[in-house]
């Protein structure tokens, strides 16, 4: 199936693209997609830990299983600042 | 619980925000308060010279989620009209970043209902910070 992973921000600079198109097997989870971005993207392990994710612009506290098509995205932590 | 939208703006604009858009959208008969909160940008971060911000979003999710924080509001407090507007892209010092106008009967909600849509936008909207200090670039809270 494919995947749709945005990237953003500090994710867009270290990668180098704004979004990829990824292949997962029927089932895969987002743990999955973590476990490849660990391999195959090492320059982002340092962030991933930071960051939460969203699948089709929701957030993610569990680890859903990926549907043909989902479009997933790596939310590092937003603006933030001292109130 | 969903808003009727007559009720409340939002916009991401990649050009300087007109704050009178956010007031004129929730000036309204029935308040006896209209507040207007505008985050800018600051020269300095603990003292190291800022020389400029740029903001990016992921527009389509930051929508639904100032969205989400909006019905929120209006479930917490009194409140008449919301305006939110966010600008991307590339701001100098003293530009305004994001707008929030609120109107309520009374100014206490108004107060407050600002206070929690600025927290809760800086927490939750993936809208990014990259903060220029000339000889180099950092994005914010990494």
């Amino acid at each position: 199936m494919q995947i749709k992973l945005r990237l953003f921000a500090a994710f867009k600079d270290l990668i180098g693209k704004s979004e990829l198109d990824l292949n997962f097997k029927e089932g895969d989870t987002l743990e999955d997609l973590k476990k490849y971005l660990t391999t195959h993207y090492p320059q982002i392990n340092h962030l991933l830990c930071i960051s939460k994710f969203a699948v089709n612009m929701e957030y993610q506290d569990c680890n859903p299983v990926l549907n043909n098509n989902d479009e997933v995205t790596i939310i590092m932590p937003v603006s933030g600042g001292l109130k | 619980m969903a808003i009727d939208n007559s009720f409340y703006y939002i916009d991401i604009v990649k050009i300087p925000i007109d704050v009178n858009i956010a007031l004129n959208f929730v000036n309204d008969a029935a308040s006896g308060s209209t507040l207007l909160f505008n985050g800018t940008v600051r020269d300095n971060e603990d003292g190291t010279p800022v020389k400029f911000l740029y903001y990016e979003a992921y527009e389509e999710m930051a929508f639904k989620e100032i969205d989400k924080l909006i019905s929120a509001a209006f479930e917490k407090y009194d409140l008449n009209k919301i305006a939110v507007i966010h600008r991307t892209g590339k701001i100098e010092i003293g530009g305004i970043s994001i707008s929030i106008a609120v109107s309520s009967p009374h100014r206490d909600s108004s107060y407050t209902a600002s206070k929690f849509l600025i927290d809760n936008i800086k927490e939750t909207v993936p809208i990014w910070k990259k903060e220029s200090f000339g000889e180099y670039e950092k994005w914010k809270r990494i």
